[in-house]
């Protein structure tokens, strides 16, 4: 009976001991995942402490909007942010737009952004930026994080991570999504010298014409530069020289682009496909420009769309003068006014 | 994959928690797959090669037993030339073929064998050598050939010491995968704290100090004076962390799961001669040296002469173990050199010692003895991190120009401002990181830290843990940067 018992107190300690590992390593793990959200939380306070992100203005813009109230939505890369002023087509046709558009937009970030705009928004016109460009990047993640970072759908997040699962980058895109501490790290510097130096509460910033340094944010996703492109950025070191050179189309960036047709489709939402205008000097450099625009054209007719190439407009017609760049790829305050008094008339009609 | 990878992150933790999952009997085969996996995330097709020296040395080794008299050595002898050809046929043929084009060219004569295009098996070196040890261990009749040859292609295979070692020998790690390893929370804990000791090394200490000593290296004809001294101080750190880092994490993961790989690396910064820093620095590596190569020709049981030959080929063969080019094999002979002027000197050095009357304060005697001896690794080191020798000779020759202008300094400032990543803060962070190295150094002269940490500290340990692994996030640098010691 003894032994028995002896053998029932050791069996009861084995498991007991069992259980008590079993629990210190979970406690470890929790408690590892609440100091880095803590110190996470604490770094991306102190991350863009003087001037706020952009991406994360564009987006906080947007969330303040009533549900239902966009009529139009530009998407598109940062030709687009710097092309359609939202507040001209606003004021003109007395509608409300935002410009979700950023750096690199592809389309596969441009498709998730546009969900998670239909979770509380019911736009009846996309205006779609394609420039051929994004149609050729295979890896997706440095555009992604303009808008993974920053919508706040957790499914629509999970599926944006689920899609660039095979990108090269991935794992570093991964341990960004998982761990605040390892996204925010860069800022651990710039946060122990604001706290040494006594500044830690984030000073306000105005929501609207917020500087930065070659351009200001205006409102509802639109950014402007009062800049003139100068000759050297035009002619001697333009990026378009070697970028020029060599392009090939990436078949999932193709099939987004069919996939955004297809979410507005079944949304009842009308699409209207541009480009907008480069420099001529840059388009120089580009050889084969008429099939990249064919190609678009082509896809845009399948699905019964409006394609508007202003940059095949402007290498013919020359009607986008250099002095309405602000670098060898955007437009600037005045090359973006041009361009849009040319697509209101364009958009009143789809909206009627 | 790399060790400071996501994907290892994730490869790790399956591996171990099959391993345990697992009835004994299937273990070895899971880690031999995984080790397959593991080697094949770099170059897939090279695992052919492997898979070629692994059957015949296996082969070998149960002939070696069955068989007696001349015919071993013939055994043998295939061995070492499969393995030893391999090698030179991916690591140094390249190398010799231009050196002999260059002499042909010097004479006009007419030599047509161009070199090879191809790239070196990751981790060529280590596990041809761990191979060799196995085969001439059984020669020697101090091992028994391994019969199962799923064991034996894990011995070759094993996964955390594959590619940059510790080199094992069969007496320590193949009787271990007969061995039946149970988990035991104090032992996996153990492991995991080496593993982030070996992060912290390999990724906030020497992956920041390579932004430095890759921006002056890259171009060392820029600098002169004190930036060429600090980068050439901060490689010495650097390779000893990127190295032992490695070989931390390699120790730990093996340890996770049971097993109980040699300590590659004791403190060698700490070493008070160039003798005593060889025993201290890759320790697989030197005793593997010493036992195949310095031992046969005769060690140090013959003439005075004799054995400072003996020496300098160890020395300069090392050297050439560690790359093609003419700078390893100059760094491997300067080491030799070394040895050989310590032993020739040894009785002048004690009536120094002597004379001064620096026997009677140890503590200092030590101190010269360690600086004197770090300076003379670190000045090896040019040859080792230079690209070439006209690189390596400039280096030496412009190091020590205007080192008292304070111009000089400034320049060492200007170099950092202008590596991005690096900054001015980078530069006070390599040098505080640097200093709390040493301290950990000094302090494990006497006591093993993660032991004292969790005896001393039981309410704050895990605080120590957690500090440790949010340095790795937040100072770790993350860049593709491959382990130096991969390329060999």
């Amino acid at each position: 009976m003894n032994k028995e018992m002896q053998l029932n107190n050791l069996l009861k300690r084995g498991l007991l001991l069992k259980h008590k590992n079993f629990l210190l390593c979970i406690t470890f793990v929790f408690f590892f995942f609440a100091f880095d959200f803590v110190i996470g939380e604490v770094l991306s306070y102190y991350d863009h402490f003087d001037t706020p992100n952009m991406n994360s203005l564009m987006w906080d813009d947007f969330y303040k909007s009533e549900p239902n109230s966009i009529d139009v939505i530009f998407l598109g890369s940062s030709h687009a942010r710097f092309a359609f002023d939202t507040e001209t087509f606003d004021n003109n046709l007395n509608i409300k737009s935002f410009n979700l558009s950023s750096s690199e937009q592809t389309p596969l970030v441009g498709y998730y952004a546009l969900k998670e705009v239909l979770k509380n928004q019911k736009p009846k016109l996309l205006v779609y930026e394609a420039y051929w460009r994004v149609f050729g990047i295979d890896d997706n993640t440095t555009t992604a994080y303009f808008v993974y970072d920053y919508i706040k759908g957790f499914d629509t997040r999970s599926q944006l991570l689920a899609s660039i699962y095979d990108n090269r980058n991935f794992s570093s895109f991964l341990a960004e999504a998982l761990s605040r501490t390892y996204k925010y790290r860069d800022s651990f510097f710039p946060t122990i010298k604001n706290v040494l130096t006594g500044r830690i509460i984030k000073p306000s910033s105005p929501s609207k014409h917020i500087k930065y340094a070659d351009f200001t944010y205006h409102q509802n996703g639109y950014f402007q530069s009062d800049e003139v492109v100068n000759n050297e950025k035009l002619f001697e070191n333009n990026p378009f020289e070697k970028a020029g050179l060599y392009f090939k189309w990436n078949e999932t960036q193709i099939e987004y682009f069919k996939k955004t047709i297809k979410l507005c489709n079944d949304n009842n939402i009308k699409v209207l496909v541009i480009t907008a205008p480069l420099p001529k000097p840059s388009m120089d450099y580009i050889k084969d420009y008429k099939k990249y625009s064919s190609k678009i054209m082509n896809i845009a007719k399948k699905f019964g769309l409006e394609y508007i190439d202003y940059n095949s407009m402007n290498i013919k017609e020359g009607n986008f003068k250099n002095e309405f760049f602000f670098d060898s790829n955007h437009l600037n305050k005045n090359g973006s006014e041009f361009l849009d008094n040319l697509l209101i008339p364009v958009i009143k009609k789809y909206l009627n | 994959m790399l060790f400071n990878s996501f994907k290892f992150l994730i490869f790790f933790p399956i591996v171990t928690i099959l391993y345990f999952i697992l009835p004994h009997k299937f273990r070895w085969f899971m880690l031999l797959t995984s080790s397959c996996i593991f080697y094949m995330a770099f170059v897939p097709k090279y695992i052919f090669i492997l898979a070629f020296t692994i059957f015949i040395d296996f082969f070998v080794g149960i002939a070696l037993e069955k068989i007696d008299g001349e015919k071993r050595k013939l055994f043998l002898i295939i061995s070492i030339l499969s393995n030893i050809g391999i090698l030179f046929v991916f690591k140094y043929f390249n190398f010799f073929n231009s050196n002999i084009v260059k002499v042909a060219d010097f004479f006009h004569w007419n030599y047509p064998i161009e070199s090879l295009k191809i790239i070196l098996p990751i981790g060529l070196s280590f596990h041809t050598f761990q191979s060799l040890s196995y085969i001439i261990e059984v020669y020697k009749g101090k091992q028994k050939a391994e019969r199962n040859f799923g064991i034996y292609a894990l011995f070759v295979m094993f996964y955390p010491q594959l590619v940059a070692g510790p080199i094992e020998r069969p007496q320590n790690l193949l009787t271990q995968f007969h061995e039946r390893h149970y988990f035991e929370i104090s032992r996996v804990a153990d492991g995991l704290k080496m593993m982030l000791w070996g992060m912290i090394k390999k990724v906030v200490i020497a992956d920041r100090l390579a932004l430095f000593v890759n921006q002056i290296y890259g171009n060392p004809e820029n600098y002169y004076g004190m930036p060429l001294i600090s980068a050439t101080f901060f490689f010495a750190f650097q390779i000893y962390c990127d190295f032992s880092g490695y070989s931390d994490i390699a120790i730990g993961a093996a340890k996770v799961m049971g097993f109980n790989l040699m300590t590659n690396f004791n403190r060698p910064y700490l070493s008070k001669s160039i003798a005593e820093f060889w025993r201290r620095w890759h320790i697989s590596l030197s005793t593997w040296f010493k036992d195949y190569v310095y031992i046969p020709l005769g060690g140090n049981r013959c003439s005075a002469p004799r054995r400072y030959f003996n020496l300098f080929i160890t020395f300069m063969l090392s050297g050439l173990w560690h790359g093609a080019n003419w700078t390893y094999i100059i760094w491997g002979a300067l080491n030799g050199i070394y040895q050989i002027i310590s032993l020739m000197t040894r009785n002048i050095r004690n009536k120094i010692l002597v004379f001064t009357k620096l026997e009677k304060v140890p503590n200092i005697h030590k101190s010269i003895q360690i600086v004197f001896t770090f300076s003379l690794t670190m000045f090896a080191w040019i040859f080792f991190r230079a690209a070439n020798i006209r690189q390596a000779i400039y280096i030496i020759r412009n190091m020590f120009v205007g080192i008292f202008d304070i111009r000089n300094f400034e320049a060492v400032i200007k170099v950092a401002e202008g590596i991005q990543a690096f900054n001015n803060e980078g530069l006070i962070l390599s040098f505080v990181l640097i200093l709390f190295l040493i301290i950990i150094e000094l302090l494990q002269r006497n006591v093993v830290i993660r032991e004292t940490i969790d005896k001393r500290f039981p309410h704050i340990c895990w605080l120590i843990y957690y500090a440790g692994i949010f340095a790795v996030i937040i100072l770790g640098q993350f860049s593709k940067a491959q382990f130096i010691y991969f390329q060999f």
